[in-house]
């Protein structure tokens, strides 16, 4: 294998994942800018071996009768993302230049599991005006509120001096007199939220929403798949001058004081560096940081869309929601050929939640029921041909171990 | 356009753009001069009428060169152009206007030169249909738009049920859009205009110009529409009462409400309607919580 060289270097990344390229782009860039540096900034990112020691359980399952198209034209992401359009991510690729190499599609709706159905979110006003199984007062109700939110994040209006106060975001919905169906959507579909937290999510939802255009929605799914966010990173540090250096596991890091020095790979090469960053994954467990939350996760291929005419589209099933069988809210976003994850006519449906110990596909398996379910239903309100139903389903449940503290947090 | 938000009026001038937007009011005085001076001269050649055009796509509010330019038009399909030559030349005008209006969708010069090119019959209508959704694409509730859009459907034969959709697509989308209920309302006249039946009494009242002529359109509109119609208004109103629009096409159905009311006094009919009457007067006692509504 070929030396590398130089092999001296501000700063070594380990890993190609979203938060390594994000600190390459950021490093090379500013190198750039920095003349006094004394040696011109070079950032080495070398992949880590295998990273199938992130999983613990894995399993798949295919219908042999299904006819998954072209297996060239899928693009599944392990850690699929759909961002809001006022996400401070946006900000750093639009800061960085990366915008130039990504595109990205609207999420065109979100969906909460209710009574054994999707119920479509009112998320705009022009939902809201849509929506005929909302009732006058639930209108009024759910307009006022958003509106009043709308502008309690800009310091005025009635809700201001209630948003800035410490209560949590279910209680307060529930002070305002909002019906159990309009806090649902507000907290698990708009502020993404599980009880705890999720004043900040809705005030990032209300800043997103219709920033694209009007009348449309808060989120959206990068094309070709969330694969492409570190990938755009990586190519504005490479143009900035980083170093990438693949297929070349690294053996040891060098510690000298206490500090890192250097990294030697494995074919013995050292390289020499003032820093090094790399994801607590890729450490041994003595020097982990704190564990993470593990997360359940899965992929599923449709034949069809989950609702008619709708290919990007979220879902959030609220905890407890399919019978008592989920503790915490599963999130689903599903993506379509639009955004060039898939072949035409097949979707994937990506499935996450928090895991509950045990394995993925027992946290999972009710969601995948419910998908089956909206599929096989032939009542008048569903698609009328069945092709929503998911007579293919791979599903790769995926659980990071506790121990390793992947610093997974719950995906958006 | 609407929504877009004004330039504030307090800004230092720049001396750059200030000598740019001088040599740009130059060139265009020296042009609109010679425009004019050629119209005086009744000079209906192809340089006169490129100079036309040139002007006009920089501003179409001159509207004598529109003028001009259907004079020379009119010369030019009077003389010897056979169709095809006449085709090429409509197109072009067509092609023009669509320049203008591009640069001030709010041209009724442009418009008004558009219809006139339509209305001599020379072009397809397919295209036109397209240019109008993509203008309300951009801007709703752009009025030249949605009228140009009653006129080509009414030339084009397009049926009332497929506008009805289409309206319904456009409330839907953005229900503060006066334009879309003001075509919904002449658009129910269309679909119930063939199922009225009329006495003899009501045509002698209509034909009396004392009648209010909002009234008698209304009343065209059978009440199962009436229904209909107040059923997606309500659901406007009731996600924002402050929005004017929904509450006018409330007062348009009311007065047809209200005639089916007189229609029907004297007859088993009219506890129904003084009971629709009633029920509608109320929505807007129970949204009064915003001091806005004043009807």
């Amino acid at each position: 294998m070929a030396e590398i060289s130089p092999d001296d270097f501000d700063l070594i990344v380990v890993g190609t994942g979203l938060q390594e390229a994000l600190l390459a782009a950021a490093a090379s860039k500013t190198g750039k800018r920095c003349e006094t540096a004394s040696s011109a900034t070079k950032v080495e990112v070398a992949l880590s071996g295998d990273d199938s020691s992130l999983y613990t359980d894995v399993e798949v399952e295919r219908d042999s009768r299904a006819d998954l198209g072209p297996l060239r034209d899928y693009n599944i992401d392990l850690a699929p993302k759909a961002l809001y359009c006022a996400d401070p991510l946006i900000g750093a690729l639009l800061a960085c230049g990366a915008q130039h190499y990504l595109e990205f599609k609207l999420v065109q709706a979100s969906y909460v599991w209710r009574g054994g159905r999707l119920a479509r979110v009112p998320a705009a006003r022009a939902d809201i005006f849509r929506d005929r199984s909302l009732g006058p007062a639930d209108k009024r109700a759910l307009m006022r509120f958003l509106t009043a939110a709308a502008g309690a994040l800009h310091g005025t209006g009635p809700l201001y001096g209630v948003f800035c106060g410490r209560q949590p975001l279910a209680a307060l919905l529930e002070a305002q007199g909002l019906a159990p169906h309009l806090r649902d959507f507000i907290l698990y579909a708009l502020a993404m939220a599980d009880a705890e937290q999720g004043r900040a999510a809705l005030a990032l939802y209300l800043e997103s929403a219709g920033r694209y255009g009007a009348g449309t929605g808060a989120l959206l799914a990068p094309m070709f798949g969330a694969g492409e966010l570190p990938q755009a990173f990586c190519r504005v540090a490479a143009v900035a001058g980083a170093l990438y250096v693949l297929r070349r596991p690294l053996a040891a890091a060098l510690l000298r004081g206490g500090r890192c020095v250097g990294v030697r790979t494995r074919d013995g090469q050292v390289l020499t560096c003032m820093a090094m960053a790399c994801n607590t994954g890729t450490l041994p467990a003595a020097w982990g940081g704190p564990a993470s939350p593990s997360l359940a996760r899965g992929v599923c291929i449709l034949d069809g869309p989950l609702q008619d005419g709708e290919s990007q589209v979220t879902v959030v099933i609220p905890p407890r929601a399919l019978g008592g069988a989920n503790a915490a809210a599963v999130r689903a976003l599903q993506v379509g050929a639009a955004t060039s994850a898939c072949p035409p006519g097949r979707y994937l449906l990506y499935l996450s939640t928090l895991s509950s110990g045990a394995s993925a596909a027992h946290d999972l398996r009710p969601a995948g029921g419910m998908v089956a379910a909206l599929g096989s239903s032939a009542g008048p309100g569903t698609s009328p041909d069945p092709g929503g139903e998911d007579s293919d389903d791979e599903a790769v449940g995926a659980l990071a171990s506790a121990l390793r503290g992947l610093g997974e947090g719950p995906g958006k | 356009m609407h929504g877009r938000p004004r330039p504030p009026k307090d800004q230092p001038e720049d001396p750059e753009k200030q000598r740019a937007a001088g040599k740009r009011l130059a060139l265009f005085s020296r042009l609109c001069n010679e425009v004019l001076a050629r119209r005086a001269a009744k000079r209906y050649d192809e340089k006169s009428l490129a100079l036309a055009g040139a002007l006009l796509e920089q501003n179409p509010e001159v509207y004598t060169a529109w003028n001009f330019r259907r004079e020379a038009l009119q010369l030019a399909l009077k003389g010897d152009a056979g169709p095809g030559e006449a085709q090429r030349l409509a197109q072009r005008e067509l092609d023009l206007t669509e320049k203008a209006v591009r640069k001030n969708p709010k041209s009724y010069a442009a418009w008004f030169h558009r219809r006139w090119v339509v209305e001599q019959g020379l072009c397809p209508l397919d295209g036109e249909l397209d240019l109008i959704d993509r203008l309300l694409d951009m801007d709703e509730r752009n009025f030249h738009g949605w009228g140009y859009r009653q006129f080509i459907t009414a030339r084009a034969g397009v049926q009332a049920a497929a506008e009805d959709a289409y309206t319904a697509t456009r409330i839907g989308q953005n229900f503060s859009n006066y334009s879309a209920w003001h075509a919904r309302t002449t658009l129910l006249q269309r679909l119930h205009a063939s199922s009225r039946t009329v006495t003899l009494d009501q045509l002698l009242a209509e034909a009396d110009p004392a009648s209010s002529t909002g009234e008698s359109a209304a009343s065209m509109v059978p009440t199962w529409a009436l229904r209909e119609e107040y059923g997606l208004v309500q659901q406007a109103f009731f996600t924002d009462p402050a929005d004017q629009s929904a509450w006018l096409y409330h007062r348009w159905l009311l007065g047809g409400s209200l005639a089916h009311f007189a229609a029907a006094s004297g007859t088993p009919r009219e506890g129904t309607a003084r009971q629709v009457l009633e029920e509608e007067l109320a929505c807007g006692d129970s949204t009064i919580e915003c001091t806005v509504i004043n009807w």
